[in-house]
């Protein structure tokens, strides 16, 4: 079931994504109103990380398109703040805690310019934000898998951007960081900001968001949390997995010849 | 003496040939260091030694189309065959089945090979020695005229330039390439001005280094100071320093002796400097986690001793001195290392040597009865609050007595509720 958005901030059509010719998204198609808290909920291997990078244009879709504020990605990027799962780095980095916020700022200034002093007042505000503001000259490699969660936010909160997309940033983390992160997001959302979060855990996403994208390579549901959240969809999600789309997915990661014509 | 008179000899610049091979390698420290430093925290230190190996042919070409020994010729056909090997790799890559690490191999074989073949066969022309062509294989310092050292000047200043310039732009792929393209990067082209940098620092070098070694210049000095720092920029210009040491050194042998080929002494000098950063650097050197480690050994063999002393004296509350035969009766212990820790606890204070053993003083009892105290709390919480069982509690307690803090004695005392017995039931002294 899908319940559309009237000015959607994001909205996605019949977006089919695959990682060699396995499709990890097939023909998903939802839009999502400003302001509200996402929650793209799915097991293992639905593809919630593929389409948080489909929709910020780090994968490439074999079909279909994303808008954000009614454009491509593309044009829009500098509203559109991205928090990678805190895994696809590697944290024994040469830097500090503040020079990876500072990240957050380096498209602001453009190529070749340098930081203000501005920027760093902002990144300590950012820091602030995630209760991480004694930590600024930390090593990053010093850092527990929370606190490297929350300097991830922060970089992104100093993009000062409209759209947060974030990829699982509650794995692996302690109840307390959660509940901070949780009541930082509240506060965002105040602010009139849109946020979509990968999440796994049933129990918190139902106290958490507004919005719920329920996935599972196909789309279940989309729509608001009271719609959606229901046994049949839930089911559906978690019941294994959708034996047809399954079997020709592997049928097609086998085929020699390309899957689609190139558009 | 004859070191010593060489040594002068070299640093007083009597002989202006020598003032262009330091110039050289100074130029070559900086271009290879900056540039191998990105290489290496992208982890690319390999594609480095695909390019070195991939510009033979590209020299060994120049020199046949142009018939010229200008470098700044070679280094034109060495950056088409570089860049070329490079842009192989990423075709094979992203077209086949083919992981990085085997298309790297196999562009590396192949260019080096085709850059064997067309080095014998000038050499068969009889023409590679008077070009010195053969140089380019294992370096050949001295070789360098002053035109190749401006070559090298202008090249390196290109290097540090573009590299300050982007500076935030290549941290942030070295960290985040994800992340940096989600923000909207020109990644692509980051990642080509890259690998041309690269391909152009190797091109300098391999005068110097020679093709077979040169990756070894791009990847010791980075990983070096690795060990050194924890700050990006601090970390460029000590590999630069790196590089330029190694550089000197390497270059003083192959002076000493002229048949000596460079490149293979620079770079023993600069993975020498690597294996001393591995040992030496504090905090993440191996003397400094070995000194760690023994420091810990010593705390703890004190405290045990301690603790020994406090248990016999509980046992035997009539007697104030006990022997080592007594202590390693009640606990098995190292007998050279219970000497070991007395003496040290002696001159703490802690314990008195008599005549007929050893004797524990205030602070000592204090000490010891602390030690006592935690280790028997630890095993009351063991049982008490994680439902552990009491004959299953000792070897944790063994281990965490050495590590809690005052702070955390007190909360784990608090959250006890001050108890008088351990689960052992023995007095927990307070």
């Amino acid at each position: 079931m899908t319940i559309r958005a009237e000015h959607p901030v994001i909205e996605a059509h019949d977006l089919t994504v695959s990682y060699q010719r396995k499709p990890a998204l097939w023909g998903v198609d939802f839009s999502l109103p400003a302001g509200v808290l996402t929650g793209i909920i799915g097991p293992n291997g639905a593809g919630k990380s593929t389409l948080i990078k489909a929709i910020m244009g780090l994968a490439h879709p074999d079909s279909g398109y994303v808008r954000i504020l009614g454009r491509p990605i593309d044009e829009v990027r500098e509203k559109v703040a991205y928090v990678p799962q805190r895994g696809s780095v590697d944290w024994d980095f040469p830097a500090s805690v503040l020079d990876v916020v500072l990240m957050g700022r380096y498209r602001k200034r453009g190529l070749l310019r340098k930081l203000h002093a501005a920027d760093k007042e902002l990144a300590f505000h950012c820091l602030e934000k995630v209760g991480m503001q004694d930590f600024i000259k930390r090593q990053i490699s010093q850092l527990s898998g929370g606190q490297q969660q929350r300097v991830f936010i922060a970089r992104a909160l100093a993009q000062q951007a409209e759209v947060y997309l974030m990829d699982e940033p509650f794995a692996g983390i302690d109840a307390t960081t959660e509940q901070t992160i949780f009541e930082l997001l509240g506060e965002m959302r105040k602010e009139g900001k849109s946020i979509v979060v990968v999440h796994h855990d049933l129990q918190s996403a139902y106290k958490y968001f507004d919005w719920i994208i329920l996935l599972n390579t196909q789309l279940i549901g989309s729509g608001p949390k009271s719609d959606i959240f229901i046994p049949e969809f839930l089911r559906k999600t978690y019941g294994g997995k959708l034996n047809m789309l399954t079997s020709v997915g592997e049928l097609m990661a086998e085929l020699e010849a390309p899957l689609r014509e190139k558009n | 003496m004859i070191l010593l008179s060489t040594i002068s000899d070299f640093f007083s610049f009597s002989d202006p040939n020598v003032l262009f091979v330091l110039a050289g390698m100074v130029f070559l420290g900086i271009s290879s260091s900056t540039i191998g430093t990105f290489a290496f925290l992208r982890k690319r230190s390999l594609t480095g030694d695909a390019i070195a190996h991939s510009v033979l042919p590209g020299i060994c070409l120049a020199f046949l189309l142009f018939d010229t020994r200008n470098l700044w010729v070679l280094l034109g056909g060495a950056f088409v065959t570089g860049w070329l090997s490079i842009f192989l790799v990423d075709i094979v890559t992203r077209k086949s089945r083919i992981k990085t690490d085997a298309a790297i191999g196999i562009a590396l074989s192949v260019f080096f090979g085709a850059g064997i073949v067309l080095l014998t066969y000038i050499q068969q022309t009889g023409n590679a020695g008077q070009s010195g062509l053969n140089n380019f294989l294992l370096g050949k310092a001295a070789a360098m005229s002053p035109d190749d050292i401006i070559t090298m000047m202008v090249v390196s200043g290109i290097i540090v330039l573009v590299v300050v310039l982007f500076f935030k732009e290549f941290t942030l792929l070295a960290f985040d390439p994800e992340y940096a393209r989600a923000s909207g990067m020109p990644i692509r082209f980051l990642e080509t001005l890259l690998t041309t940098l690269t391909v152009m620092a190797v091109a300098v070098g391999i005068q110097a280094v020679g093709v077979v070694l040169m990756a070894a210049m791009l990847i010791t000095p980075p990983a070096a100071a690795r060990f050194w720092t924890n700050n990006l920029k601090k970390m460029v210009l000590l590999s630069v320093a790196f590089g330029i040491l190694g550089g000197f050194m390497g270059a003083f042998i192959s002076y000493t002796d002229n048949r000596m080929p460079t490149g293979p002494w620079v770079v023993t000098m600069t993975s020498l400097l690597v294996l001393f950063s591995l040992i030496a650097a504090p905090g993440k050197g191996l003397a400094a986690s070995w000194l760690l480690r023994r420091r810990y050994g010593e705390k703890v063999g004190r405290e045990n001793t301690l603790k020994v002393l406090y248990h016999l004296k509980e046992q035997h509350p009539e007697r104030q001195t006990f022997t080592m035969e007594a202590m390693l009766q009640r606990r098995s212990m190292d007998p050279v290392k219970l000497a070991r820790a007395l003496r040290s606890l002696i001159k703490k204070g802690m314990v008195v040597r008599q005549d007929n053993g050893y004797q524990l003083n205030t602070s000592g009892e204090e000490e010891g009865k602390r030690i006592v105290r935690i280790h028997r709390l630890w095993e009351m919480y063991l049982t008490e609050k994680m439902n552990i069982a009491a004959d299953h509690v000792h070897d944790d307690a063994e281990a965490i007595e050495h590590i809690i803090t005052p702070e955390m004695e007190e909360k784990l005392a608090r959250l006890l509720d001050f108890p008088d017995k351990d689960p052992h039931n023995k007095t927990i002294p307070w």
